[in-house]
């Protein structure tokens, strides 16, 4: 099972004695790696055992092409690939940029008023809970079926875990530290910017970690339903193709802008929290 | 304020005061924002600013979800039970592969950054390939519906089975107690809360996964008709066939909070 032959032959690192695998699995350097080996190696395991098995028992390319045959079609079909992700990730980026716009301003309004803020609040609960992939359609009737309807998509998808995040954010800075600031006769607006804002900091950002996904996926159900560009409608023309490799090649492309945005806003993430002096 | 919050110790009268304020302070003013909107929905439709194909009146959507609901009923049917087996399985794929992941450390770490990689990466887009894989029928939505359902429980049990206080387990361990009941009577309960709030979102999910397939494949379900609707600019037909999804959704999700309740009170009296 281990794929390490190193243990086979005596290390020239050990001090005297032959090398044991029992040595190099209790040292402190693969505890330090552990977290990282086991998963590449599952990972890695489970590539190759779906190479071996698409291999070994010849199965047709449309059903299951092996990842060769997948890394195949990225390569050669790289520019086509790369001429739909363009339009894709501009209108997840803009998308993502108008529910964060929103979702931070609104909720930070209804900080300001209480009455406001139980009126509105328990609706968009409520509209949380209800399937809003499945609004798409609507949107496309009302915003057409070009990248307008795309982003729109994406900025309704994504607005909610934001906006939420960021209420509860607000919600939970600590009172003692809000009355202070009041007694110390700062106005609202100042208690918001220097008290609250930076309070709700963690709970914004896992909010936008949640809404950058969701907005990759508005994009690419509405590219689904009616576009002619984007990674979802590639897919979609690859599936009535027949192209399996095809999809699984825009597919892979969609996880690396998926893990591209979501490390990203990771990054923001702990150079706020560096510039907050955490 | 003497109240030490005992139900019994405070007089009926009270009571009562206390429920209308809760009424006045909870219920009126998301209420009042409701019939606000509705009222300016209705009037901006009926002045004539925007045509009934772009924005039917309240009324008109109500109309048409009348009128239309033996129709809507009939198509919302395999919506609903597409998505109660999609929740279903993917409830017990989840707990049980959450449950045996969480019993080795090696086998945690080998699969849970995996698990956290589906998460992350858009599934949805992985719609048309279910549907190569097992047809268009109601079974390819159902198993793509599981598919995506599965990892919020499955994320959600591990995370829950590391809920117990360390110090419970040391107490079990000493006790020579079995690792069967260990995790029946300490782990589990402690689970619980983690565990549905996975099975919320996965319900959630389990629902998009249905219409998802029914997007695409076009053949039934509430999906359909709403893509259908939307392609004849029937947009009253479209808002109604939502409004019914919106209620199967719910209706899903306070099964899970009922069933919530019900488990947990159980847990409680023991």
């Amino acid at each position: 099972m281990d794929p390490e032959p190193v243990a086979l032959t005596p290390s020239p690192a050990a001090p005297g004695g032959a090398f044991r695998l029992v040595d190099l699995l209790s040292s402190p350097l693969y505890e330090r790696l552990r977290p990282l080996l086991l998963p590449a190696a599952f990972g890695g395991g489970l590539l190759l055992l779906w190479q071996v098995l698409a291999v070994a028992f010849d199965y047709p390319k449309v059903i299951l092409p092996a990842p060769s045959d997948i890394w195949a079609a990225l390569v050669t079909d790289f520019g086509a690939i790369w001429q739909q992700t363009i339009p894709t990730v501009r209108d997840t980026l803009a998308g993502f940029l108008v529910a964060a716009l929103f979702g931070v301003g609104l909720a930070s309004l209804l900080g300001f008023n209480r009455l406001v803020r139980d009126a509105v609040y328990p609706l968009v609960v409520i509209i949380q809970l209800v399937p809003k992939i499945a609004w798409t359609p609507l949107f496309i009737v009302w915003v057409g079926i070009g990248w307008q309807s795309r982003l729109t998509i994406a900025a309704f998808i994504g607005f909610f875990p934001i906006f939420i995040a960021m209420m509860a954010g607000l919600e939970s800075t600590d009172r003692s530290l809000v009355r202070l600031s009041r007694g110390l006769t700062a106005t609202p607006w100042r208690t918001f910017w220097l008290v609250r804002f930076p309070a709700a900091m963690p709970y914004l950002f896992s909010g936008l970690k949640i809404g950058i996904t969701l907005a990759v996926i508005g994009v690419i159900v509405a590219e689904f339903i009616s576009s002619s560009e984007g990674l979802g409608f590639l897919i979609l023309k690859s599936a009535a193709l027949l192209r399996t490799d095809l999809i699984l090649a825009a597919i892979t492309v969609l996880c690396v802008i998926g893990l591209g945005g979501y490390g990203a806003i990771h990054a923001g993430e702990i150079a706020v929290r560096r510039w907050q002096g955490e | 304020m003497t109240d030490i919050g005992l139900p019994l110790a405070r007089p009926a009268g009270q009571d009562l005061g206390g429920l209308a304020r809760y009424a006045a302070r909870v219920v009126a003013p998301p209420l009042v924002a409701v019939v606000l909107l509705l009222g300016g929905w209705e009037l901006l439709a009926r002045s004539g600013l925007v045509t009934a194909r772009l924005l039917p009146s309240p009324t008109l959507v109500y109309d048409t979800l009348i009128r239309s609901l033996g129709v809507l009923l009939e198509q919302a049917a395999p919506t609903f039970w597409g998505a109660v087996a999609g929740i279903v399985a993917a409830a017990l794929l989840g707990i049980a592969l959450g449950a045996a992941v969480s019993y080795s450390r090696t086998l945690m770490q080998m699969v849970y950054p995996t698990i956290v990689f589906f998460q992350l990466i858009p599934k949805v887009a992985l719609a048309p390939v279910f549907l190569l894989w097992f047809g268009t029928g109601f079974a390819a939505n159902v198993i793509f519906s599981v598919f995506i359902a599965f990892f919020p429980v499955v994320v959600a049990t591990i995370t829950g089975l590391q809920a117990a206080p360390p110090g419970y387990e040391r107490l079990c361990r000493s006790l020579m107690m079995p690792r069967w009941r260990m995790f029946a009577t300490v782990k589990l309960p402690f689970a619980l809360p983690h565990i549905f709030a996975g099975l919320r979102i996965g319900v959630t999910f389990a629902v998009i996964g249905v219409v998802l397939g029914e997007f695409i494949t076009a053949q039934a379900g509430l999906g359909y008709i709403i893509l259908f609707s939307a392609n004849n600019f029937e947009t009253a037909l479209l808002l109604a066939a939502i409004l019914l999804l919106c209620g199967v959704g719910i209706v899903l999700f306070a099964f899970f909070l009922a069933l919530e309740a019900i488990v947990i009170r159980f847990y409680d009296s023991r």
